[in-house]
């Protein structure tokens, strides 16, 4: 069961729209590395987890990258809000925008729809704790790449934020990989 | 060595529940195997600024 809170997990408040950043943002929403996948990803592993950390853990984990999404989804609308349709063809975002209008589909930038093979999901927990730690960096590479092309601070700051739960969530896989290890073996690897 | 620093992990939520002692690295790592060090609990950051960083932990700050 999920509570909803009316509100971003961090503040966002785009001033100036950026057509083709919303496009570059948008992998975020539904592309191979993107909150959707990530938080999909999370919520179905979860149930093959061994422990009770370990399955806290991913449920924390993908309940938050939901609310990543809902803050990918803002900027992108943000982004691309009220932007004329001319303007739009001038900044060669027309394909999207005869597909979608300026609507917040889980695409990634490519316009390549959202899928479940970005995922995997096994009973096996050792793999699946190991490809969650590759997603997290697969996240963070990500987000380094849309920084290093952004240069508005609306912009720049939750995706900076973003950038950071990454490598936190890495952290507490990383975690979680040890426990589950040390409860599977039968003897203690320390 | 910084190995051997005991790292207390918690169950529960918000550090409740049964703690576990557990070594911060393994003392035996094995071939084949991906570990990362347990994070040892230190100051925390006020949460004004946790929201900037998106952390509370200063040494996830990275």
């Amino acid at each position: 069961m999920w509570f909803y809170d009316k509100k971003t997990q961090y503040p966002i408040k785009i001033k100036k729209p950026d057509p083709r950043m919303a496009i570059a943002i948008l992998t975020q929403y539904g592309g191979p590395n993107g909150e959707l996948a990530a938080s999909l990803r999370y919520l179905s592993q979860r149930f093959s987890m061994p422990t009770k950390e370990a399955k806290a853990t991913l449920n924390d984990i993908g309940t938050e990258e939901l609310a990543h999404l809902e803050m990918i989804g803002t900027m992108v609308h943000q982004l691309m809000d009220k932007v004329p349709p001319k303007e739009l063809e001038k900044l060669h975002v027309d394909t999207n925008y005869v597909i979608h209008g300026r609507a917040v589909y889980p695409s990634d930038s490519n316009g390549v729809p959202f899928t479940a093979a970005y995922i995997e999901s096994m009973e096996d927990p050792i793999a699946n704790l190991n490809e969650d730690l590759a997603a997290e960096e697969k996240a963070r590479a990500t987000y380094d790449y849309l920084i290093s092309i952004a240069d508005d601070p609306d912009v720049i700051d939750p995706l900076r934020f973003l950038r950071e739960r990454e490598v936190v969530h890495y952290q507490r896989f990383g975690e979680t990989l040890r426990i589950v290890r040390e409860t599977m073996g039968k003897k203690k690897y320390y | 060595m910084d190995n051997l620093n005991i790292a207390t992990v918690y169950t529960g939520n918000n550090c409740t529940g049964e703690p576990i002692m557990i070594p911060v690295m393994p003392v035996r790592p094995e071939l084949a195997r991906a570990y990362v060090p347990y994070q040892l609990y230190n100051k925390i950051f006020s949460a004004q600024e946790s929201l900037k960083k998106g952390t509370v932990f200063p040494e996830l700050v990275k």
